[in-house]
């Protein structure tokens, strides 16, 4: 006898108790855009890692990489079974190109989130947690950053500090950190005042340890939705840099790059505009699907369900 | 709110003495000119002689144009062109986003919806400049029905189908988060108790919809278009080098890549300030629409 009946309640002893991230991840799962966001994204990270596996390099003898190598006898060869998606004005396979800007795309993203994860979540828990002046103080320098669109400021630090990949994801970064140092401290102000924050208290823990340990772990489903959100408009900020020539420099491809490349010859070869910006375009669409996928299946109004 | 005013007014002059620092850093052969430019001064120094002058009307001179071409009406020059772009733009987006927001959020989850929501997730994750050579693709090379760039006529001046592409491009980057917000806001309010209460008493669904449904729904709408200026004004930067459209955002790509800071620093310093003015107006029309909020 597993189950226990009193007054018409059937209470099923057997099931194992829910757990939160599992929840999540059940109606994450049942979200067919969020899982078609994943999809795209894991193929396109897939495509960059393998790179050098899936493209290939029709003279691998020379010290060229398969981006930079160039056909002169078929330069701006439209999309064919051997150019999936063209050559440019150098014979260079622009599919080989797309694959390995990829990587670039991806590198950004994931590096400015880390800086800014990093950076806005300790400032939002500092802030939330010892309020007074650390809060004004820290408040002021978010709004300060605020003052700024986020293109505008990534446009203005790469051109004090030079353009390059390292610069473009150190602007880019510094412009997200202002999201999450605000979505942390939100949340801090609201769990700080829980009873199992003031328990730790009692029971002597030191500051660092309730931030990092007893706050931290609650305010963590706002900030992950905040990363994939993030992780999209870094992209089209990188690509936007990268179109205006911000971004990393030739010879390794970047979509935007590509897209710069493609404006000069958008009256002959229409296919160089076409498939870079694509790529673009289905990056940052799986990037909002799986935000907004995660946002649903954290809300907590849908898990109480 | 007078703190945050405060405070971001005080950052933007101070963020140029950074842009300065950046010149220190590439100073090989600017050496004498350096000194001529007053560089070789401390760097809270220099900074002090520029706000000195900024408030004097005085944007000092350009390092690349003429020495008789203040600054300060350069830049002024090309924000007439950007303005009536952004301005299109905005109205564009607007318009065309709140009522796909209404028709969306009155029927959530219908085909009319998912087709509204379709078009809005297009504008947001479509990069604006990519949107443009599509445009440019389709309307100006098969088409052949519009202009690809410029500002109008090369020997002429302006020409109102130069205009049309380049303010759709950066217009349907702003539908789509406009529509986004409109469409949820107008979810929220369509199950709220006034909504209900507006039905039994037995007004028609039409003023219903329009008279309390919108209205309110609006109201989360009003800040939210604000903030997506930001994203317009960014926008406008790498749309306008799509279009070579000669304005603010050109002439800031132009100015970077010349290295002359005094241009970046006021074109950046005027975007911020513009920004900065049209989220203040946002929120005082907020504490206007919404007399539930009150400032201090």
């Amino acid at each position: 006898m597993n189950e226990t009946k009193s007054d018409n309640l059937t209470i099923n002893l057997r099931r194992k108790p829910t757990s939160l991230w599992r929840n999540i991840f059940r109606s994450f799962i049942r979200n067919r855009t969020a899982v078609f966001g994943v999809f795209i994204i894991l193929l396109f990270t897939l495509c960059a890692i393998f790179a050098p596996l899936i493209t290939v390099d029709i003279n691998p003898d020379n010290n060229r990489p398969a981006y930079e190598e160039m056909d002169f006898d078929s330069p701006k060869l439209p999309p064919s079974l051997t150019h999936l998606a063209g050559t440019d004005d150098r014979g260079r396979d622009s599919f080989t190109r797309i694959v390995y800007g990829g990587r670039v795309s991806l590198q950004v993203g994931i590096l400015a989130m880390l800086i800014s994860t990093f950076i806005g979540v300790t400032a939002g828990l500092a802030a939330g947690y010892y309020g007074k002046w650390i809060d004004s103080l820290i408040m002021r320098i978010i709004d300060a950053i605020l003052a700024f669109p986020s293109l505008l400021l990534a446009i203005l630090m790469v051109a004090i500090l030079g353009p390059s990949l390292r610069n473009a994801m150190l602007a880019i970064g510094i412009g997200f950190i202002p999201s999450f140092a605000r979505v942390t401290r939100a949340n801090v102000l609201s769990i700080r005042e829980k009873e199992y924050v003031e328990s730790a208290k009692a029971i002597g823990a030191n500051s660092w340890r309730i931030m990092w340990l007893s706050i931290f772990p609650n305010t963590l489903s706002p900030i992950i939705v905040q990363i994939s959100l993030g992780m999209s408009y870094a992209i089209l900020i990188e690509a936007s840099l990268s179109f205006l020539g911000l971004g990393i420099q030739p010879p390794t491809p970047s979509w935007g790059y590509m897209l710069t490349t493609g404006r000069e010859l958008i009256e002959y070869c229409w296919w160089l505009t076409v498939f870079p910006g694509l790529a673009i375009f289905l990056t940052v669409l799986a990037w909002n699907f799986i935000g907004d996928g995660l946002r649903e299946a954290m809300d907590p109004k849908q898990i109480r369900r | 709110m007078s703190i945050i005013i405060f405070s971001a007014v005080r950052f933007a002059p101070g963020d140029p003495a950074v842009t300065r620092l950046g010149m220190e850093a590439t100073k090989e052969a600017l050496e004498q000119e350096r000194k001529d430019m007053g560089l070789d001064k401390p760097i809270p120094v220099q900074y002090f002689i520029w706000v000195n002058k900024v408030f004097r009307g005085d944007f000092g001179v350009s390092s690349a144009y003429a020495a008789e071409h203040p600054v300060g009406s350069l830049v002024l020059e090309k924000f007439k062109r950007t303005i009536p772009l952004t301005v299109t733009a905005l109205l564009l987006g607007v318009i065309l986003a709140i009522p796909l927001g209404i028709i969306a959020g009155l029927k959530p989850f219908s085909w009319t919806d998912n087709f509204v929501s379709a078009i809005s997730l297009f504008g947001i994750a479509a990069p604006s400049f990519w949107v443009g050579l599509m445009l440019i693709l389709f309307f100006a090379i098969r088409l052949d029905w519009l202009p690809t760039s410029g500002y109008g006529p090369i020997g002429s001046g302006f020409k109102v189908s130069h205009f049309v592409l380049p303010s759709i491009a950066l217009g349907i980057q702003l539908m789509g988060a406009i529509t986004r917000y409109m469409r949820s806001g107008m979810l929220d309010v369509m199950s709220s108790d006034y909504i209900r209460t507006a039905h039994a008493k037995g007004l028609p669904y039409r003023t219903v919809v329009i008279r309390h449904a919108m209205k309110n729904a609006l109201l989360s709408v009003v800040t939210v278009i604000a903030l997506d200026f930001g994203a317009l004004l960014g926008g406008s930067l790498v749309t306008e080098t799509v279009f070579r459209w000669p304005g603010v955002g050109l002439m800031l790509v132009e100015a970077i890549q010349a290295r002359d800071y005094s241009i970046v620093q006021l074109i950046v310093m005027a975007i911020s300030f513009v920004y900065v003015i049209v989220n203040l107006l946002a929120d005082i029309a907020y504490g206007y629409l919404d007399p539930r909020i009150r400032y201090e």
